[in-house]
């Protein structure tokens, strides 16, 4: 790939420079012969716009056949229904049926494992798959910004997919008031909640998985792994808090599937009986520990892409 | 089956098991296999180093038998052993090779399930055999050791057969069965007590829980029900697959 555009080489060959937008950006399309193209350069912002762009659509589903949207929509639907069903019954109650968000948000984590678990390496593993990387590498983009794009696709599709209950929950309980208004009043501190429970979920998950799903080129591998790590995890956890006596706090924020719950019993100002008997961490406890697992897998996916060889 | 033609059975199966197994036995599967295995054993190990605080190892063995082995190490194994082989011949195109041979189809179809079930069911019962010297010795306490070997290896035979199916019915076999194990399993059976008639963890819940006398939980399928229901399973993949052979699904993407 030549890339002066100065060079008499190039110009023997009819070059044809388009308009550049950004600068130092001195890419050349070669004409030979084939299509002209004299339409806007958009240079590495365009390709990162468009590599992220192209990695939620790919995510969710749009754009590609039926089976490609089978898991992002059963993922939807089933974690929505739930949220359906609770608001229906608060509404015919009128309202003697309290809405619990901690409680109905937390068995869903599995759900948004499995969404990541499924969707992460159509992203990352297909990239090195179809071999595309070397094409994308030898533009303006660099591999740093390759990953911030693929990561920036993950986290977006995650967190809408983690705030979908949640916002139809909080949506839900000012639509069945009979007084829209005041409720809203009342509730306007939970947006906040809402929102951080979906952005720990989407941080961890989409860093975690980008990770995983980096590491191989084989995306039932790629899957598999992430799951595995998981439950594993999960299973590690509380089968040494059961026979080990690990320290309580220290399983709470470690246990993926009861840590979640805790911290959103605890965002929501939710109780269950298992934090009455014994007072979990604090709130930023788990927000430190979850923002460091996020943050080190990040690290390690930047690392990864550095070294990998296309 | 064509008559005329001489079919080598035992030839062929090695061919198969020896083909599945190469599809298989990559390091990050191995590893994944090996620490699922390991892991009620290294409990068992911290369960028995701790002696009399650890209280009574009956409740202790069927509490990780039932979780860590019947509910995460047995269908997961199984279905990586189950989907990795079909899954990556559809994918590369090689499963024209295969079923354009004199090889009955169902029998192509049924020495892949046993591979995988007599994989599954080895590698749990290994690990259920482990896990119960760790913790209480060789004495087999209350049958409960007996009672999940013979458990495990019902389930690996059951899960095999159904995930070998999902290989040849679906193109993402493996995230289709792990919505069956997560959400099927899981989510939905915590919420239609009735889904454990369809549920092989239910049924092999009712295998494990008339051959042991500790306290297991009620309501679970009968033995008979399990039994049948399994037997039915193996059978409709083994012929449903063998005509799903007649026509592969070969993509032209290799990989």
């Amino acid at each position: 790939m030549s890339r002066d555009a100065g060079t008499p080489a190039a110009a023997s060959k009819g070059v044809t420079s388009g308009a550049s937008s950004g600068a130092g950006d001195t890419s050349v399309i070669h004409d030979l012969g084939y299509r002209r193209y004299d339409g806007a350069r958009d240079g590495a912002r365009g390709a990162f716009h468009a590599l992220t762009w192209q990695g939620i659509r790919t995510l969710l589903g749009i754009g590609r056949p039926l089976k490609a949207k089978a898991v992002p929509v059963f993922v939807a639907v089933v974690t929505m229904l739930p949220g359906l069903a609770s608001l229906a019954a608060a509404g015919a109650s009128a309202g003697q049926i309290p809405l619990r968000y901690g409680a109905l948000v937390a068995p869903q984590l599995i759900m948004f494992v499995l969404m990541a678990a499924a969707q992460a390496p159509e992203l990352f593993s297909r990239d090195v798959q179809h071999k595309v990387l070397p094409l994308l590498f030898t533009r303006d983009l660099t591999r740093d910004r390759y990953v911030a794009a693929r990561w920036l696709a993950l986290f977006t599709v995650m967190f809408a997919i983690a705030l979908a209950p949640l916002l139809l929950l909080y949506l839900g309980e000012i639509g069945i008031a009979k007084d829209p208004a005041t409720t809203f009043a009342s509730m306007r501190g939970k947006i906040g909640p809402v929102l951080l429970l979906a952005t720990c979920t989407g941080w961890v998950l989409a860093s975690v998985s980008a990770l995983l799903a980096s590491l191989t080129a084989r995306r039932a591998y790629a899957t598999a792994s992430i799951l595995a790590l998981f439950l594993v995890s999960a299973a590690v956890v509380s089968g040494l808090e059961k026979v080990a006596g690990l320290p309580e706090g220290l399983a709470a924020v470690l246990q993926p599937i009861e840590g979640y719950r805790t911290l959103a019993l605890q965002l929501f100002g939710e109780t269950s009986r298992a934090m009455e008997l014994t007072p979990p961490p604090a709130v930023w406890v788990y927000l430190v520990s979850y923002g460091a697992i996020g943050a080190l897998a990040i690290i390690g996916l930047v690392w990864r892409m550095r070294r990998m060889s296309v | 089956m064509r008559s005329g033609l001489r079919v080598n059975w035992l030839g062929s199966a090695r061919v198969l098991v020896r083909l599945a197994w190469a599809r298989t036995g990559g390091t990050l599967l191995v590893t994944g296999l090996v620490v699922l295995l390991l892991l009620p054993m290294v409990f068992a190990m911290i369960f028995a180093s701790r002696g009399s605080l650890s209280g009574d190892p009956v409740e202790f063995l069927v509490r990780s038998y039932d979780s860590l082995l019947g509910g995460m190490a047995t269908p997961l194994i199984a279905l990586l052993l189950g989907t990795s082989a079909f899954s990556a011949e559809s994918e590369d195109g090689t499963l024209l090779y295969l079923v354009t041979t004199t090889t009955p189809r169902w029998w192509i179809v049924l020495v892949r399930v046993c591979f995988a079930a007599v994989l599954t069911g080895a590698l749990s019962a290994l690990a259920v055999w482990g896990t119960g010297t760790l913790a209480a010795g060789s004495s087999d306490p209350e049958g409960v050791t007996t009672a999940y070997t013979v458990s495990v290896f019902f389930g690996g035979f059951t899960y095999a057969a159904l995930f070998t199916a999902l290989a040849l019915f679906t193109r993402r076999a493996l995230v289709s069965g792990l919505v069956y194990v997560l959400f099927w399993e899981g989510a939905l059976s915590d919420l239609f007590p009735a889904l454990q008639y369809l549920s092989v963890r239910q049924w092999m819940r009712g295998i494990a829980a008339p051959l042991t006398t500790a306290d297991t939980p009620a309501d679970l399928p009968s033995v008979t029900y399990a039994l049948v229901a399994a037997s039915l399973l193996v059978l409709i993949t083994v012929y449903a697959g063998g005509r799903k052979l007649h026509a592969p699904r070969i993509s032209r993407m290799g990989t």
